[in-house]
Formats: C-alpha cells, structure tokens, sequence
C-alpha cells in the first residue's frame, strides 16, 4: 500500500484578505514500510500534510491517492473506514481517553471494527506488553507518566493492525530516555510487522532514527533525503 | 357575651363539613339552600365563602399563582440545565474529535453524547428528587413556622405553620422535565460537533 500525492494544496481562509497557504502543490511519493521523518519549523505545513494523508483533513485541491485510490473523494462514511481500519494516529498530546485503563485505551479502537471482546483483550495486552508496560495496564492515563502514556498511544495506533501510522511531534514531550525508547519501539514494529510510520518533527533525535528525511519550509518539500 | 351584644339566644350556628377542600363548596351552597328554605325569613344561611370572600379569592387564586411560580422555576432550573450540558459537550469537543479520527461512526458519536447526557440528566434528577423528597418529608414533620407572618394569616383562619407536601405527580413530572431537558439541551452540542471535521474539533480549546 503506497501514498501518492499530487499537487496537494491547502490553503486557509481562502476567502479572506489574508489567506494560509499551508501545503503548497506537493508531489510525494511514500512506499508500505518507510520510517519517514517530516521536519521543518513550526508552521512549515508539516501537520497540515499528515492530517490530510490521514484523511482528518481534507486539501483545498490536489489528491492523496492510496494504492491509486484519492481518499479526498470518499465520502464521510468511507474516510471513517478508511481511518479506521488503515491508520494509526499517535497525538502529540497522547489523546488517549481519560476515563479508560491502558488496556480498555487500546482495546477501544479494536471494539470500533468489531473484533470480539477476547481478540481486543489478546492484541491489546500483546501490544502494551510490546511497549514494556506489562505492569501499567490497569492504570487510566492521568496515573501515567508522560512517556508511559505515548507508549499506550503508541500501542493504541498499532492496534487495529493500520498500514500507515501518522505520529504528529510524538516526542515533543518526552525527555531524551523516553524519546530513545518509544523510538525503538516504533522502529522495531516498524521493521517487524512493516508499518509506514511518518512523522512530523523538528526533534533531531527522532531525524536521526529515521531512514527517509523530508524537509519541509513554507508548505514546500525542501529537501528529500534518504539516510 | 349576651349582654355585650345586645342580644338573646343563639345568633350564629356554624356547621363544618367534611368536604372543607372542595372548591366548588357544591355540598355547602346545597346545604345553604336548603336551610335557607326550612328557616325563618329573618335568617341568613351563608357558606364560608360568602362569610370571608377576601379568603375564597386569595385560595381560589392560589393555583394560578402556584403556576406561575412552578413555571418560573422550572424555567431557571431548564436554563441551568442547559448550561451544564453544553458545557459538559462542549468542553469533550477535542476528545470527541479524536473518536471521529480513530474510526467512530458519526452516529456513533451523537449516541454516546445522547446516552451520557440523558445519565446525567437520570442521576442529577434523582439525587435532586431524593434531597427533596428527604426535606420535604422532615418539614412535613416539623413544619414551616410562618413567625410575624402568622397573625396576619391567623385572622383568615390560615394555619401558623405550614406542613408542605409534594405529591407524586409532581415528582414524576419533575424527573421527566429534567430528563427531557437534559437531552434536548445536547442535540445542540452534539450537532455542532458533528458538523467539523475530527481535525477542527481536534483542536478546539476550552
């Protein structure tokens, strides 16, 4: 499962005498199992890209095709299963259900495509396991530090098994241990079960981990490197 | 006494009825008629309403004015309503938009915001209910002393403690309403929510 995108253009307010171009006709191509790294400085257009190949966003024109299927034409209904069963969102920050455990956070997103109970209960405990919180299931997020709650959100988007994770500045509030590690989590699923991580940062922690480095400046790719 | 009045004899007779909260004093006129017919012409035969009209007018006024109250509180407690619930709705609008990012259904979403608020309309409803029911049952025991307020109401033959009571109509059309309330009080809320994409209610601030 591949990204295309063609001539992606977002632009804010459009209608007024100030408009935003966030993304500015963007060509890219980005293939099943690549750990890329977007980065440039606050406001280049960074999570404006990924919330648009995440389908959270929609382009003003352009197209994000998904194994030549433009996810900017499916309906509401369609971009719902779409997000559901194809990508994984890690938030910066963590968006994780403050009334839920670890475990139900996770189990959660497996309920919303109707696996049973049992399957939710098994993957969920295996992934938090993976993450190295075997003994934090139990505990709602506010019982966790910050970087035990970006491991359940980590946990959380690799859940529903998605061909694309999107993790937007995943490390902006992580110290340099937990940055480290979530960072070989990610990297080990990434190379065991063939993940597309993408990431929005500027955390030249995370930009050395990764093997594809795009930068971006004023809604343009700069840069387009691999490492 | 006699001697005071200037009179000799019997001068007013009162006869109590049973029937003293029938409005329509139907049993009363009835009665009045008919002594009326057996007595001298000299004798009048009155019911307590034509004895104390100020009286019958403040009662038969009572309920109109109770409606009126009742209205005006349940208007405030609505409005008090409302405002919990659009700020329970409201201030969920970033976790709410992360359900429509992860792969909620729309309709999913509107049920759940619909479902909590009709909880918190059924638990606020009860507790609230049960607080009453608790005072009300205690002062119906001990009573509302009325103070400087009861001589006055004394001499329209008012009782100078007052015994409330709620009856179970009441109760019912009070947890209904709020319940209602609750829930119409969300659509709104839960509409405007469900008009953004996850992304604007993602980063909605509260």
């Amino acid at each position: 499962m591949s990204i295309e995108i063609r001539q992606l253009s977002k632009v804010y307010n459009p209608e007024s005498d100030f408009p935003v171009h966030a993304v500015k006709a963007l060509d890219l191509s980005i293939k099943q199992g690549e750990f890329v790294a977007v980065m440039g400085p606050s406001g280049s257009g960074k999570t404006t890209l990924l919330n648009m190949i995440g389908g959270i966003d929609s382009p003003t024109s352009g197209a994000v095709c998904i194994d030549d299927n433009d996810i900017c034409l499916l309906d509401d209904k369609a971009l719902i299963a779409f997000r559901r069963d194809h990508v994984g969102f890690i938030f910066q920050d963590y968006s994780l259900l403050p009334v839920l455990t670890a475990l139900e956070n996770v189990e959660f997103v497996m309920q919303l495509q109707g696996h049973s109970e049992q399957v939710c209960r098994q993957r969920a405990t295996e992934l938090l396991n993976q993450v190295g919180l075997t003994d934090q299931l139990h505990k709602v997020p506010a019982k966790l530090s910050g970087g035990q709650q970006q491991r359940v959100a980590v946990a959380r988007a690799l859940a529903p098994r998605p061909r694309f994770v999107m993790a937007d500045e995943p490390t902006a509030n992580l110290d340099a241990k937990s940055t480290s590690e979530l960072l070989d989590i990610m990297q080990q699923l990434n190379e065991k079960e063939g993940t597309t991580f993408i990431f929005s940062t500027h955390d030249q922690r995370v930009i050395k981990r990764a093997k594809r480095v795009i930068v971006f400046d004023d809604g343009q790719l700069v840069e387009d490197k691999q490492q | 006494m006699s001697k005071l009045a200037g009179v000799k004899g019997i001068h007013e007779i009162a006869i109590v009825l049973n029937e003293s909260n029938n409005m329509d004093n139907h049993v009363a006129k009835q009665l009045a008629g008919q002594l009326s017919l057996l007595s001298d012409s000299g004798n009048r035969v009155r019911d307590w309403q034509q004895v104390q009209p100020m009286l019958a007018t403040i009662i038969s006024q009572m309920g109109a004015s109770n409606a009126v109250i009742l209205i005006i509180f349940v208007s405030a407690m609505g409005f008090g309503i409302v405002n919990v619930m659009l700020m329970s709705v409201f201030e969920r609008t970033r976790e709410l938009g992360m359900l429509m990012a992860i792969g909620m259904v729309k309709g999913k979403v509107f049920s759940l915001i619909i479902m909590e608020s009709t909880l918190l309309g059924v638990t606020g409803a009860t507790i609230g209910l049960l607080a009453s029911l608790m005072l009300v049952t205690l002062l119906g025991h001990t009573g509302i002393p009325l103070g400087s307020m009861a001589q006055g109401l004394g001499a329209f033959g008012v009782d100078t403690t007052l015994y409330p009571t709620v009856s179970a109509n009441e109760y019912v059309a009070v947890f209904v309403t709020v319940v209602l309330v609750s829930i119409l009080a969300s659509l709104y809320p839960a509409r405007q929510i469900l008009k953004q994409r996850p992304v604007d209610a993602m980063s909605h601030k509260h």
